[in-house]
């Protein structure tokens, strides 16, 4: 079996779009939540989201190339480009064939959508723009990388709601881990923040009214947010052979299904992924020297989480630090995922524990260290990550230093 | 209105390309029209001049082949249009 590891690492976050500007943000604890621009207000109450606002298409595509992008492939066509390039990888014709494309996404090209039934529904026309369907087919993103980058080996889309960028991760490590692929570009995108997408969760009544307090015990819920994170995955002796610098390992990946409630979370689901990891990883839970929680923010999540990770970490809880990146972040579903693997690839890789931004109050309820609104330098040999997706679908990631 | 120089224009912005390249006899293969393009190009015509134009591009033989075709078909529509 081979060992994987990380070599390259592209985002298009709320809080930048390059890994200098997304890394110190995390650190910092400084939030990308902001004020919703550049929709129509008038009929949302949300306010605030984890809006991307310095994205420029035209600058990184041509006009003809653009127009069959929508949103969420631009940001994973640029997340991938990136991640090559932080990679120093050259991609021959001959490993192009032997490159896997597996990208996770849950709500498809909205914007296309959005555009489009607005003309439909709202304006009366008796067409609509024929690129709707390209531009919104889940698997748009995932092809447009394939494309862009010449690659030609195994490809699909995983969507599994707030897991699909960590269950994309996970398939392409057992790929490279089984020797079926040398290279995988894989990772999340999600561009969700359309008045009908806002409109939809505001109606689950989910979204907190101002913003995203993960383990505190003033928390109200969700913030949504948008981006994607692409990473080069490749065996360690490939990176060792072209010297390549190596961020973090991949080492364990564990699922489940909650098969219980459709939005509800559930410890039992949470930690049978927790100890998948772990057996998949051969480590103890003791091995794990921080956690990247899910942390969504929501009452009911950050308190099942909790529990799950008493459960799972039996006698190390009390010392163990556990952080949600997605009070900087915000929810974005798709690619929350991978986001996150990317904050604790770059915590092994720096030895920097993330904070928990926007904690305020302890909460019996959420019994951990969640490292509050301050870094911390620490020894971290093993990270764990988290995603628990609605419909109960489960996925942890293990990482580890690569050494 | 000069439907010719409409449809040139609505050509142009489709392609993404300068419309100063189309003549009436320039071929939209020639341009590097590919068959989404084409579609995306009856869409424009069909927003622009209000009508509607019936095209199977995966029929032999529907498609389009000069920019001066285009013109002549947007033109009957139109005429059409006008006398219902």
């Amino acid at each position: 079996m081979n060992r994987v590891v990380i070599t390259g690492i592209g985002v298009a976050s709320p809080v930048g779009l390059t890994l200098d500007e997304f890394w110190p943000a995390l650190v910092e604890g400084r939030s990308g939540i902001r004020p919703l621009s550049n929709i129509p207000m008038e009929r949302l109450s949300t306010r605030q989201a984890a809006q991307i606002v310095d994205f420029d298409p035209a600058s990184y595509f041509e006009p003809k190339y653009l127009g069959l992008l929508d949103r969420f492939s631009q940001f994973a066509v640029y997340a991938a480009r990136a991640a090559v390039r932080d990679a120093s990888l050259e991609i021959s014709e001959e490993l192009a064939l032997e490159t896997a494309t597996i990208i996770g996404n849950s709500a498809g090209g909205q914007n296309a959508i959005d555009d489009s039934y607005f003309k439909l529904y709202g304006q009366n026309s008796p067409r609509v723009h024929p690129l709707t369907i390209p531009r919104w087919m889940v698997n748009a993103a995932g092809s447009h990388v394939s494309i862009d980058l010449g690659l030609k080996g195994p490809a699909w889309t995983v969507a599994s709601a707030c897991a699909s960028g960590a269950h994309a991760i996970g398939q392409a490590f057992h790929l490279l881990r089984n020797g079926q692929v040398q290279v995988a570009l894989a990772g999340g995108t999600e561009a969700c923040l359309t008045v009908g997408t806002i409109k939809a969760w505001e109606a689950l009544r989910v979204l907190s009214p101002d913003t995203c307090r993960p383990f505190s015990k003033t928390r109200s819920g969700i913030v949504l947010g948008e981006g994607a994170a692409m990473f080069v995955l490749e065996t360690r002796e490939n990176a060792l052979k072209r010297d390549a610098r190596i961020y973090a390992e991949l080492l364990g990946f564990g699922m489940s299904a909650d098969a219980a409630d459709i939005t509800a979370p559930n410890v039992g689901g949470a930690l049978r992924a927790m100890n998948a990891a772990l057996r998949d990883a051969e480590l103890n839970a003791d091995d794990i020297d921080y956690v990247n929680a899910h942390g969504t923010g929501t009452p009911l999540n950050d308190k099942s989480e909790s529990e799950a990770l008493h459960l799972a970490f039996p006698t190390k809880i009390d010392r163990m630090p556990v952080s949600s990146s997605k009070a900087v972040l915000g929810h974005s579903l798709g690619a929350a995922g991978a986001l996150e693997i990317a904050a604790s690839a770059l915590a092994l890789h720096t030895q920097t524990i993330p904070p928990t931004a926007n904690f305020e109050e302890s909460d019996p309820e959420c019994a951990l260290d969640c490292v509050p609104n301050v870094a911390r330098e620490a020894r971290i040999r093993n990270v764990m990550s988290n995603s628990f997706a609605f419909g109960g679908l489960n996925a942890v990631i293990v990482l580890g230093t690569g050494l | 209105m000069d439907i010719g120089h409409d449809v040139k224009l609505v050509i142009a912005k489709a392609l993404k390309i300068p419309v100063e390249r189309l003549t009436d006899e320039t071929k939209l293969e020639d341009l590097g029209a590919e068959s989404l393009d084409v579609i995306e190009m009856v869409f424009e015509l069909e927003e622009k001049f209000d009508i509607t134009i019936s095209l199977n591009p995966n029929a032999e033989g529907r498609s389009f082949g000069t920019v001066g075709d285009v013109s002549r078909a947007v033109k009957n529509l139109v005429d059409a249009k006008a006398t219902q």
